[in-house]
């Protein structure tokens, strides 16, 4: 009989304005590779972090080998037998494999009253591991010139160092080629043969059938299921993790659709986009799907001028125009709203007010240049009002609202420009289902407007649910586009994945 | 809400009262520290350049910024627009003393913006360059003022010094220009966010160009001043300058790391610390001790400024409940 060695009960953590899990729970038991699946923004990343000790939950309870446990850092957690192998690698770029795989655990040796390290003792623990995993990597090299699989082989080392039991792969073959993935596979299964139990986190369900034992899905933060592997198929997964009340969600307006406005001929930078062709029509809604690190957000950047040098030709209304600075897009009507609202997006430490002028301050100040804040607060007010965004005033600060109406005050700054294509990078991350299906709302109403939009979304449902036509693009170029009846979540995944 | 008109205390009005009471404090104990001549010809007249360059600095440092070669500039400008004097004569100096600040100011900015390196780094080691070309150029030995210095340094207008003038006017002029202007608020903005900033189509390059070269303009106006007061400068005079500009835009309140501030508090910070440098003086208390209440003052302004600070930012966060805790399992 296989024991559970570790159990989560009634996990519920929240950031500021988002419930990111809601009573989860989840167990693991020795020797098994259970998974742990859902979209973007589940919560699988987040209920890691609790487990591993990087986040509090404000409630529930971790049980390692059934005693209750709280582990205050990560280190802490790796003392006790749990280790987690992060999405982006935890190492030093700068140190040795051998002093990150140590780092915060040396072996000591005592020499004449001092505490020395045990370079001997170290490198011997280190090669005995390495040799068990059948990888060989130079213990000397420094880690920024090692591959992605090798730095994820030293991670491995490092939690086997502390005898880890359980060991969390947080999506571990996302920057893996096949061939990495499968030696990676291998070693997964010789650590559950040593009676290790293994978390896997990924949403590759072709990956789920090939190494996983059971798998949990969780959605928008909640429990979901627990299914066998070998009792369960993909598409009872994928309803799983999609929902079935997904149509809700998506409120799409019935508009008709104009004339071509905008259309990008031959696109390319020195390196990455490569030769790409769409284009945008009046009042349509066009769909960017693809991986992480497709291009999409790139390509919008770049377009909008904010990166450097790129050719090709674009065209708006017909004309073909240039642009060198993202002020040339703006005054042209196409603005841009950034995937990540705390960094590019929004000054937190201002006011809703203040947020939404600043990209045109000069239209909200005299010939003086001193800024009339009635009139800031009158604009601001009328997007508080018509956007439903819940804050008791346009002077209240950005910081103090939630995910959702922080959305909110980013795409009303946008539109206050009175843009013609709307660019939209992630409208719905870090957002909670109500303020989402606000947001579709929003987004809605704004095509029947006669404004056109461009939308990038990891969540394909998203895409599927309010778009005319989805670009798909695929390692910096796009592999294939379809119009609204025929796109399929698997059609795309299928161009996406390939 | 209701009760957004009650009244708060900011830290600008605990300064205020810190200013005040060492004031009092020091007018109880001194009585011809009270008298209007003293005042203005001593107490003002002696922080003028110091209080000026305060100015462009608190623009500086609330962009995010800072800039610790404003006395190098100073004295470079004041020690070619002297040089100039003596073989060109009045008018030429004060192009090139004005010339000099621009200069010296865009180089600050042009490295910083261009070569994207630390201004702190930047105007250290520029700090180190202008002295040098100071220490060059005079070969060590004094620069004496010309007719226009000593006009600046030296006359009154209404029975107040010309100083005095110059510096209330700026003090409007920046006080605007933070609190109202378009510029102003941009400056927050690149303080407390550059990326965004610069992703609203703000060019923040250009602004910080703008603002090094204000302040190199700035320190050249002062240069005038400083050159005519003292009639005679050394190289190596405005070695404290930069110190005590930055102390006093701390002791102001306008956060180092950029973002938070305001030129009232400057403007407080400045009387304070003139306050102090004549008010020890008149009462005849060593110079050791006069650092030493220096220090211990800007340690309670900081602390003030923490604790108004915390109470204000205590955040209204919208509290969301999760799920009931559920009986049966699955």
């Amino acid at each position: 009989m296989k024991k559970t060695i570790l159990e989560l009960k009634d996990i519920v953590k929240s950031f500021p304005g988002v419930l990111a899990l809601n009573r989860l729970k989840f167990d693991l038991k020795s020797g098994e590779v259970h998974a742990i699946c859902g979209e973007n923004g589940a919560g699988k990343s987040t209920l890691m972090k609790v487990v591993c000790g990087v986040y509090k939950p404000d409630e529930g309870e971790i049980y390692v080998d059934g005693v209750p446990q709280s582990f205050s850092s990560p280190l802490d957690a790796y003392r006790n037998g749990v280790s987690i192998i992060f999405q982006e690698t935890s190492l030093f770029e700068e140190m040795t494999v051998l002093d990150n795989i140590f780092l915060g655990h040396e072996i000591i040796k005592k020499k004449a009253g001092l505490k020395l390290l045990d370079y001997a003792a170290m490198r011997k623990k280190a090669t005995e591991i390495f040799d068990r995993l059948n990888t060989k990597i130079d213990l000397n090299a420094c880690i920024k010139t090692l591959g992605m699989a090798q730095k994820q082989m030293v991670e491995i080392a490092k939690a086997l160092t502390f005898d880890a039991n359980i060991i969390i792969f947080d999506e571990p073959t996302a920057s893996l080629t096949q061939r990495e993935v499968d030696a990676l596979f291998d070693i997964i299964n010789k650590l559950k043969q040593e009676g290790r139990g293994i978390v896997y986190i990924s949403h590759r369900l072709e990956e789920i059938f090939q190494i996983c034992d059971r798998v949990t899905v969780i959605r928008d933060g909640q429990y979901i299921s627990t299914r066998n592997v070998a009792d369960t198929n993909k598409d009872e997964l994928v309803a799983d993790m999609v929902g079935r009340a997904m149509t809700n969600y998506y409120p799409k307006a019935q508009t008709d659709i104009g004339e071509e406005i905008f259309r990008v001929e031959h696109y390319y930078d020195d390196g990455f986009l490569k030769d790409i062709n769409f284009y945008v029509r009046k009042g349509e809604i066009v769909g960017f799907a693809g991986l992480a690190g497709c291009g999409r957000t790139e390509l919008m950047q770049s377009i909008c001028g904010f990166t450097g040098k790129a050719a090709g030709k674009v065209f708006l209304n017909g004309e073909e125009i240039e642009i060198h600075n993202y002020n040339d897009a703006k005054n042209r009507g196409i603005v841009y709203v950034s995937e990540d609202r705390g960094k590019y997006g929004l000054i937190v430490d201002m006011s809703i007010e203040q947020n939404i002028t600043l990209p045109q301050l000069q239209n909200f100040a005299n010939n003086m240049s001193i800024i009339d804040t009635e009139k800031e607060a009158e604009i601001a007010g009328k997007y508080l009002k018509e956007f439903e965004i819940k804050a008791p005033d346009t002077e209240f600060l950005v910081a103090n609202l939630s995910g959702g109406n922080q959305q909110k005050v980013s795409v009303s700054k946008a539109l206050a420009l009175n843009p013609t294509l709307l660019i939209l990078d992630e409208p719905t991350r870090g957002v909670d289902v109500n303020a989402k299906a606000e947001i579709h709302k929003i987004i809605s109403e704004l095509t029947r407007r006669n404004l056109s939009i461009i939308m990038i979304s990891s969540e394909l449902p998203e895409l599927l649910g309010m778009c005319d036509r989805i670009y798909v693009m695929k390692d910096g170029s796009i592999a294939g586009c379809f119009d609204r009846g025929e796109f399929t979540q698997e059609k795309i995944l299928s161009i996406a994945l390939d | 809400m209701a009760n957004k008109k009650k009244f708060k205390v900011t830290f600008n009005m605990l300064l205020f009262l810190i200013w005040i009471l060492i004031f009092i404090g020091i007018a109880a104990t001194s009585p011809v520290f009270l008298s209007p001549s003293y005042l203005l010809n001593v107490m003002l007249r002696n922080i003028i350049e110091i209080g000026m360059v305060a100015l462009p600095m608190t623009l500086i440092i609330i962009m995010g910024g800072i800039d610790l070669s404003v006395g190098n500039i100073m004295i470079l400008a004041a020690t070619l627009g002297g040089l100039a004097a003596v073989t060109y004569g009045s008018a030429v100096a004060v192009i090139v003393t004005i010339l000099t600040g621009l200069v010296c100011g865009l180089i600050n900015g042009l490295v910083i913006v261009k070569a994207k390196i630390s201004p702190m780094v930047t105007t250290l080691a520029t700090m180190y360059l202008y002295l040098g070309i100071s220490r060059g150029i005079s070969k060590g030995s004094s620069i004496y003022s010309f007719d226009f210095a000593t006009t600046m340094g030296t006359t009154s207008l209404f029975g107040i010094p010309v100083q005095v003038w110059i510096y209330v006017l700026l003090v409007v002029i920046f006080t605007v220009l933070l609190a109202k202007t378009t510029l102003g608020r941009k400056l927050y903005s690149i303080g407390l966010n550059e990326n965004a900033t610069q992703y609203a189509g703000i060019d923040v390059g250009k602004i910080k160009i703008a603002m090094y070269i204000i302040c190199g303009l700035i320190c050249a106006l002062a240069s005038f001043i400083w050159l005519g007061r003292f009639t005679s400068i050394k190289f190596d005079a405005g070695t404290n300058f930069n110190m005590k500009v930055i102390t006093i835009v701390v002791l102001g309140g306008t956060s180092i790391n950029g973002g938070i501030g305001s030129m009232i508090g400057t403007i407080i910070g400045t009387l304070i610390i003139a306050t102090l440098n004549s008010g020890l003086t008149v009462m005849n208390i060593p110079i050791d001790v006069q650092t030493i209440v220096h220090g211990s003052v800007l340690i309670v302004a900081l602390i003030a400024y923490a604790v108004v600070n915390s109470r204000a930012k205590k955040k209204k966060l919208i509290k969301i409940e999760a799920a009931p805790k559920q009986v049966a399992s699955m």
